[in-house]
This record gives structure tokens, sequence and C-alpha cells, in this order.
């Protein structure tokens, strides 16, 4: 299986009035064809970053970049604006939490949808039009004709949400990146926008990398997980392995704290502290500060990332070690 | 000691938004809601946005005047009070916002927000000094955070803080207001244990209003379920998730992604939104979206049944 998208040490500085922040300290990450991986963590993690950084949607004159982000093997980090417009929005294209700010709020849902296959296919208004219903159709907001002339806020958020969908994949995009598309949704609407782009998945056969918060939502919709921590991505494992057999320390916290239907416990397992500040690089694992089995490796040292399993790598000295595995 | 800190009977929040005064168009936000809420329990308020939760909340705290109903706290009604009665109860009743950012006057330090509150319940300067300080040990905050402003602060802390402030002047009803919604899943644990802490400490009776049946199911010694301005189920917490007994309830439970890739059970998924609260369906409200409804539900409304003991639910199918 190869990479359709392949980050390599990805290194983000962000300029900014109180000083370089530190976001992206090595992101590692690749993605097959067909394929709905998630990006999950904490909030400031990194995961909307490391979206933006893909898209290239990051201030170039504000943000510096090291490492390699490639598309089908072609590097994105030094290509051409040219070629990255022509790229956005048909290659790959991306959703967000609040479709309320990021729909044009003066353009009626048709003429944003069609917007794209003008600006992409060069079609006539009239084709655009057409093809616009038909997307409307897919996402499932009939009548079409009707909505076409609605403008956003008309709309209740699920289906903005699915307007948001429509715009995205018009190109049929190789690549989606969903960054927490259902946060902002109430949970029956999110069950439907869920089912909504594992539908489009299948007939679009292209990858979805979800951005979540929600493990939940992980184990619902994803093949496997990336877990991210204050910049880097610690742990990667397919669903089943990152809810039974996690190994990093943080990627266990996390799954623990979720309140569970029929918990019995009055109360929930917490992390101590909060996640470092990135304003310098942290030489050894950021985690290390908050988690109860780090030792003297773990604060000199960033960790390596190591296999554990064929799909499973986890950025932790201690794992490795059997008798904190079984903790 | 009264079996009840708090009733509420047949609340109704009606809201005009159009019409003329002989012909209003009204948004119902609250219809015919009746709940009573123990002292030291904490009542789980449960639903979707726009199902009338937050309206619900600020009625019960009479931060907006009601249509109709009745409201008795501490043995007193106070469904008729005007501003100028109320003000002595403010003491006694507090509220907790969901997000901390906003929740904070960004250009206060952080103990000066806090100590309003203390001056606004008439509290002496050396009595809300005493109490912040053992409100900190309490939160497990450094005193020290009460010279900084809000930005140096996580959301989680200022969670901690939000909650400090509504205890300052020692209410004896908090209602928060999904507390938990805007924080990481990490941090919302750490909130929730201390909710837990402060029930015990303080025996405090709260109303907790939740999108999150989770985190009701974690949390709350009763819940009332809502749609669309109504309760349509209410029982005690664990009755009423060992027995999801109206259709909405249950549709809610399995829309909510298990975090567990092993269970695979079967999810009902409902169509369609929520209706406008301003074009109130007749029958049943839910009957739109309910795989169980039938003649009767489209024209008949259902009324409250006690199907088993204590556990109520408003549906034809019981």
């Amino acid at each position: 299986m190869s990479a359709m998208l392949e980050i390599r040490d990805l290194k983000v500085d962000l300029m900014t009035q109180r000083g370089i922040v530190y976001a992206l300290q090595g992101v590692n990450l690749a993605l097959a064809k067909g394929e709905l991986p998630g990006l999950a963590g904490g909030s400031g993690c990194g995961q909307a970053l490391t979206a933006k950084a893909i898209m290239r949607l990051l201030p170039r004159d504000r943000s510096r970049f090291s490492g390699s982000i490639r598309f089908e093997g072609t590097e994105l980090l030094d290509a051409k604006e040219k070629y990255i417009n022509k790229l956005r929005g048909d290659r790959i294209s991306m959703i967000f939490q609040d479709p309320m700010v990021s729909l044009n709020p003066l353009m009626t849902i048709g003429d944003q949808i069609g917007e794209i296959y003008r600006i992409h296919n060069h079609v006539s208004k009239a084709e655009a039009r057409k093809r616009a219903a038909e997307m409307l159709e897919l996402v499932g907001i009939p009548p079409a004709d009707k909505r076409m002339k609605q403008y956003p806020f008309e709309l209740s958020g699920g289906l903005q949400q699915r307007v948001m969908i429509a715009i995205a994949c018009a190109c049929k995009p190789e690549l989606l990146i969903a960054d927490e598309p259902t946060t902002a949704l109430d949970v029956t609407i999110q069950a439907q926008i869920l089912d909504l782009l594992k539908t489009l998945r299948k007939e679009l056969n292209m990858s979805i990398l979800l951005i979540t918060h929600n493990f939940g939502i992980v184990a619902e919709v994803c093949d496997r997980v990336s877990v991210m921590y204050a910049g880097r991505v610690i742990e990667t494992a397919d669903t089943r392995d990152i809810f039974r057999n996690a190994k990093h320390p943080y990627s266990r916290a996390l799954i623990a704290s979720i309140p569970r239907a029929g918990g019995e416990s009055e109360y929930l397992p917490t992390i101590p502290g909060a996640p470092p500040r990135l304003f310098e690089r942290i030489n050894g694992c950021a985690y290390a500060p908050r988690c109860p089995y780090a030792c003297d490796v773990c604060r000199s040292s960033v960790p390596e990332t190591n296999a554990v399993s064929e799909n499973h790598t986890a950025a932790c000295p201690v794992m490795m070690n059997d008798m904190a595995g079984n903790i | 000691m009264q079996e009840y800190l708090l009733t509420a009977e047949h609340l109704t929040k009606h809201y005009r938004v159009g019409g003329n005064k002989r012909n209003p168009k009204l948004l119902h936000a609250l219809d015919d809601v009746s709940i009573a809420v123990r002292p030291g329990e904490i009542y789980g308020i449960v639903g979707e946005s726009g199902c009338g939760k937050s309206t619900l909340g600020r009625c019960l705290l009479r931060l907006t005047d009601l249509t109709d109903g009745k409201i008795v706290f501490d043995g007193k009604d106070i469904s008729k009070l005007d501003r100028r009665g109320l003000k002595p109860l403010r003491r006694d009743m507090q509220l907790i916002f969901q997000n901390p950012y906003s929740s904070f006057d960004p250009k206060y330090r952080l103990g000066v927000s806090l100590r309003e509150v203390g001056r606004a319940a008439h509290m002496s300067d050396d009595e809300i000094n005493e109490k912040l300080n053992t409100l900190m040990d309490t939160i497990a905050l450094p005193r020290d955070m009460l010279t900084r402003s809000p930005s140096e602060l996580s959301g989680g802390q200022l969670q901690r803080l939000a909650i400090a402030r509504a205890l300052l002047p020692g209410p004896k009803f908090i209602v928060a207001d999904e507390p938990v919604s805007a924080l990481d899943v990490s941090v919302q644990a750490q909130i929730l244990n201390l909710l837990v802490d402060l029930r015990k400490q303080l025996n405090m009776t709260m109303l907790f209003i939740s999108h999150e049946m989770t985190v009701v199911e974690h949390l709350c010694d009763r819940v009332a379920v809502m749609y669309l301005g109504q309760i349509v189920e209410n029982a005690p917490t664990k009755t009423l998730f060992a027995n999801l007994l109206h259709p909405y309830t249950r549709a809610l439970m399995s829309a909510i992604p298990k975090a567990d890739p092993d269970d695979h059970s079967e999810r009902i998924l409902l169509s369609g939104e929520i209706p406008s609260a301003i074009d109130i369906p007749k029958g049943c409200r839910f009957a739109g979206r309910c795989s169980h409804a039938t003649e009767r539900c489209l024209n008949e409304v259902p009324t409250m049944k006690e199907v088993e003991p204590d556990h109520f639910v408003s549906c034809f199918l019981y």
C-alpha cells in the first residue's frame, strides 16, 4: 500500500506577538488511498495546524516550516502558489467545525457550490448550477431547486454542514480533511453527518482525514487513529488497538477519562497538570511532567517512534518495557 | 426538612417573535414543564439545542419572566416576585455558564471578578477573603491565581474559578448550564470530579443542564429529558438508564458514538431535525421523527404517565 499523503518530520513555528511558538515539533503521518484515519488529541496539540499546513493555509510571512508534506509524490511545502490553488478544492478539500462562519452569508447555497465548478472546471453558469443541484441531492438536501436559492442563515447547523460537505466534495477530491466536522452539532445530527461522510467516502472513493477530540467518533468511523500531543504524533494504531492495547500513557489516559454509559466508578481518571506551552522546543518527552511512568530517559531525549506491531507505532521509551505495558 | 428545595409547576415561557398584539406569533420555548428538585440532589436536564433546557434554567432562577406557571423555592413562591423582591434571593441561587472564557471580564483580575459577587451579596471584605481562601483549596488552585487575568489561565482553570464564584455567596441552589461542554475530555473529567466532591462536601443542590447523555448519567441523581419545550421522560438516573422508555430518549442514547470499537449495537438514526418552536406540531411533538408514531400520536397530545415507580414518560406506547 503506497501512501497518498506522507508527512515527514513536519515542524511549524508560528511567529506570534508573544514570541515564537514551536507548534509542530516533528509530525509523521501517512495516509493511503481510500483510508479514513482519525487524528485525535486534546485542544492545542496541533491537529488542526497539521491540517492547515497540508492545505497551505498558514500565513507564510508569520510561520516557518521544515520537513516534508508529499501528496501523490509532489512536495507541497515549497510548491508554487499557483499549483496549490489548483490542488485546493479540487484534489484536496477541507471542512471546518463551524459551518456558519465558513459559508459566505451573502451568497446563495447554489452559487457557493457552483463557484467551485466555475473556478476549477471552467464550466458555464448553467452547467455549474446543474452540477451544484446534483451535489445537493448527493449530500441529502432535497429539494435541490428550492435549496439552491436559499442563503446559509435559512438553514440549520446540520444542513449548513451538509452544504459545506457539498462544496468540499464538489470536485470529487482524493483527500478530504474534516476538522471537527460535527463538534458544533447535536448528537442525532452528528450521527447523520457521520453517516453521510461514510457514504461519500465509498461513493467518491476518497480518503478522509478526520480530526476529532471525540474517541467515540474514532471508534465508530475511523479505520485507525493517530494521537497527537504537544505538536507530535505520539501513537498510531488501528482503532481496535488504541482502545484495547494503547501503549502511550497519554492515549490511555485520554481514553480512560471518557464518561461511559453504565460506568461504575464515581470518579473519572484524570490527567494531572496541563499540556505544555510551546514557546520552546521540548527536549525529551513533552508528556513526561504529567506521566506517572516517566523516567530519566523520558526527560533527556525526545522519544523515538517505535513499532509495536505491524500497524502500531508509539513514541514512548517506557512502553517497550513489558512491566509498564501491563499497568 | 422540606421534601423539595425547588418545585416548578406548569412552567410556560413564550417569546413573541412577530405578528401583532391581537395575533402574536409565539415561540414556545417552554410548555407546561414541571420539575421538583430535592435538597442535595444533582438534577440533570438533557436534550438537544433548542429544546428549552437553558430557558428552563433561566426561568427557575427568575432571570426572565414567566408566561405562566409557579415556582416555589425554599418554601416561598417566587414566580411573581419583581426585581426588588428577587434581590435577596440572588445570594441563594447562582449560575455557571458553558464558556469559561466569556464568563469573566477580560480586563478584571480574577480576584476582582470573584469579590464583586461577594459584595453584591452584602458580604464583608473579611468574610469574602475567608471564604475565597477555603474555596481556592476546594477547587485546588493556588491563591495567587486570583491576581491573574483570565487570558493567562486555561479553560479548565477558569471553569474552576467560575464554580468558586458561584459558590462564594453560599447559594442553596446552582444552575450549571453545560459547564463541561467547552472543555477537553481530560479536563472535563477533572471538572466532573470536582462537582462530585462538592456535592459530598457541601451537600450542594444543582440543576445540571447538558446535551450529553453519558455526562448526565455519570453525575446526576435524577434526569429529565426534554424535547421541543417539554419534558418527555423523567426518572432517577439509575431507573431511567436501566429502562429507556421514550423513543426520543432511546434515539438520543443510541446516537452517541460509543467509545468502544466492539460495540456494534444497532443505531437508531433519526430522520429530519427538531421542528420549529414557532409552528408547534399538533399531537405529540416528536411524532414527525418517531418510528413508532401512529394516527393517535399525530392528533392527540400525550400526558405524563408513571410507567414504573417514579419513572414518568409522556408517550402513547405506555
